[in-house]
C-alpha cells in the first residue's frame, strides 16, 4: 500500500468499514509511515472534535426538560393506545373531524372573534383551537410540574385532576394530554380531554374578575359564557383566584352537564388547596361583591 | 370504529420503548435542530420521530443498532416536511463542483473551537452535511446513512469523501482562536 492508497481508505478505516485484509495493509503500512501516522491522527481527532462540538455545542443542547416531557407524551400516547387502539391516528381522526364540522376557515385568533364573550373565555378558545385542535403552538408547551415551579403552583392539581378516565351519563371522559401552554398574554394549565368523539379542553388560569388578594368560595354550577363562537362553547366554573374553563363543539347544554362532572371536582381542588381567608380579609369583603357573585350563581 | 392495528404503542410495550428508545431523545434534538435550524421545529421533528417510533417498535429488532434505527425515522420527517414546506434541497451534484477545488489535504488548524468547527460545517452544502453528521457524528454505518437518506452506498461514501475534504479546506481558512483554549 502506498501513502495514496492510504489517503483514500483512512477514513473508512476509521469508520471500521474496511474487510480484515485490508485493515492489515493500512496498519502496516502505517508502521513505516510517519506522514500517514500524522495524518491518521489528525483524521481521528478531527472525527472526534466533531462529535465533541455536537455534544458540548451550547447552541445545540436541549430544553434542560426536553427529555422528560418527550417521555410523559410518548407514555400517555403509549398508555392511550394501550387502552383502544393506535393512538396517533385516532387522535389526528378526532382533531380532524372537529376542524371540518366546525367550519373554521381559519385561525380563530383573539381578533376575530366576533361575538359577545367576555375576554376570558376568547383566550380559552382560542387555546383550545390552536394548542389542542391545530397543535400550532407558538411557545412550547411545559410541563405541570415546572409550570407549577415557575408560573403558579396550582398547575400541579392538574397532574391528577381530572383523573386519566372520568365516567359520565354520556360516556368516558379520557384524558389525552397534560401540559401548560400559553395563547396571546395568557397562561393556562391545559388538559385536553377525549369525550364521545370530541376533543376537549380543561383550562385553568387566573381569574381577571377576582377581588384583589381575596379567595372566594367556589361557584357551585358552571356557567356558559355566550353564544357559541363557531362552533365552540365555553363553560366557566370559578373559585378561589382561578377559572377552569371547558371548551368544545359540543352543545352548550352538554357542555355544561360535562362540566359539572369535570370541571367542579377540579375547582374544589383549587380552593382546597389555598390558605384559608383569614378573618381580617373577611372583615373587609365588600358585601355588596359578595352578594353579586352569589346571584350570579342563581342562589 | 378503527380497525385495531398491531402496534408498538400498547402500554405492555412501554418499559422496552422507554429503556431502548427515549434515552436518545437528547442526541436527536441536536440533529433535528442542525437541520432544522429551529429549536421548536426540532422539538417537533423529534416529537413526531418518537411516535412513529412508538408506533412501529414492534419492527424494532432488539440488540440491532436504535440509534440508527431512530435517525431513518427522523430523516424521513425531516425530509417530509422539507416537502410539505415547499423547499427542495437542490443537490447540484457536489460531487462533481468539489472535484477541481481540492487538490489537496490541508492541515487542521492547531487550535479550533467547537463554533469555528460547527460554523465550517455549516458551510458545506447540505449533501455534505448530512453524511458527516450521520457517518462521523452520530456514527452509522454506511449502510445505514444510506438507508436513512434513501441513497446508493456509493453516493454516502463520495459525499463523504468529498465533504471531509471541503471540510478540512473550511477548517484552514477558520479564524485563529486568539485565547489559545481548545475544546476538543
Amino acid at each position: 500500500m502506498n501513502c495514496r492508497d492510504f489517503r483514500d481508505v483512512a477514513d473508512s478505516f476509521l469508520s471500521d468499514e474496511l474487510l480484515t485484509e485490508t485493515n492489515h495493509e493500512i496498519l502496516q503500512h502505517l508502521d513505516t509511515c510517519p506522514s500517514c501516522r500524522a495524518e491518521m491522527a489528525i483524521r481521528r481527532e478531527l472525527r472526534g472534535s466533531l462529535q465533541a462540538a455536537f455534544d458540548r455545542a451550547p447552541d445545540l443542547q436541549p430544553p434542560p426538560d426536553f427529555a422528560a416531557r418527550l417521555r410523559e407524551r410518548t407514555r400517555l400516547a403509549a398508555a392511550d393506545a394501550g387502552r383502544d387502539g393506535s393512538f396517533s391516528r385516532r387522535w389526528l381522526m378526532l382533531a380532524a373531524g372537529v376542524l371540518l364540522t366546525a367550519g373554521l376557515a381559519g385561525a380563530i385568533v383573539r381578533n376575530r372573534v366576533t361575538t359577545p364573550v367576555d375576554a376570558l373565555a376568547r383566550d380559552a378558545i382560542g387555546d383550545h383551537w390552536n394548542c389542542a385542535l391545530k397543535n400550532r403552538k407558538v411557545r412550547t408547551p411545559v410541563p405541570l410540574e415546572e409550570a407549577a415551579q415557575r408560573f403558579d403552583s396550582v398547575y400541579r392539581v392538574l397532574l391528577k385532576a381530572p383523573p386519566d378516565e372520568v365516567s359520565t351519563p354520556g360516556g368516558p371522559v379520557r384524558v389525552v394530554d397534560r401540559h401548560s401552554c400559553v395563547f396571546g398574554t395568557r397562561r393556562f394549565g391545559h388538559v385536553i380531554l377525549e369525550y364521545r368523539q370530541h376533543v376537549v379542553s380543561l383550562l385553568v388560569t387566573t381569574d381577571d374578575e377576582r377581588p384583589d388578594g381575596v379567595a372566594l368560595p367556589p361557584d357551585v354550577a358552571p356557567q356558559l359564557h355566550g353564544a357559541a363562537v363557531s362552533g365552540l362553547s365555553v363553560a366557566s366554573v370559578r373559585g378561589g383566584r382561578h377559572a377552569v374553563l371547558l371548551v368544545s363543539d359540543l352543545d352548550g347544554r352538554e357542555l355544561t352537564q360535562l362540566s359539572t362532572t369535570v370541571s367542579v371536582p377540579v375547582v374544589n381542588q383549587l380552593v382546597s388547596g389555598l390558605t384559608r381567608v383569614a378573618p381580617t380579609a373577611l372583615a373587609t369583603l365588600d358585601p355588596s361583591m359578595v352578594l353579586d357573585r352569589l346571584l350570579r350563581r342563581g342562589m | 370504529m378503527l380497525k385495531r392495528v398491531p402496534s408498538g404503542a400498547e402500554s405492555a410495550s412501554w418499559p422496552a420503548f422507554e429503556a431502548e428508545v427515549l434515552p436518545h431523545a437528547d442526541r436527536l434534538f441536536r440533529l433535528a435542530l442542525w437541520f432544522e435550524r429551529n429549536r421548536t421545529d426540532a422539538e417537533d421533528v423529534v416529537q413526531d420521530t418518537m411516535m412513529q417510533a412508538l408506533r412501529s417498535f414492534h419492527r424494532f429488532r432488539p440488540g440491532t443498532n436504535c440509534r440508527a434505527w431512530l435517525v431513518t425515522i427522523l430523516q424521513r420527517v425531516v425530509s417530509n416536511r422539507r416537502r410539505s414546506k415547499g423547499r427542495s434541497i437542490v443537490v447540484s451534484d457536489p460531487d462533481d463542483r468539489l472535484a477541481h477545488t481540492v487538490p489537496f489535504v490541508p492541515p487542521v488548524p492547531q487550535q479550533l473551537t467547537y463554533d469555528a468547527l460547527l460554523a465550517s460545517l455549516r458551510r458545506l452544502p447540505l449533501a455534505f452535511q448530512e453524511v458527516i453528521v450521520l457517518c462521523d457524528v452520530e456514527e452509522l454505518s454506511y449502510k445505514e446513512a444510506a438507508e436513512a437518506l434513501a441513497i446508493p452506498v456509493g453516493t454516502v461514501m463520495s459525499r463523504l469523501h468529498r465533504g471531509r475534504a471541503q471540510l478540512r479546506a473550511e477548517l484552514a481558512t477558520a479564524p485563529a482562536v486568539a485565547s489559545g483554549r481548545v475544546e476538543r
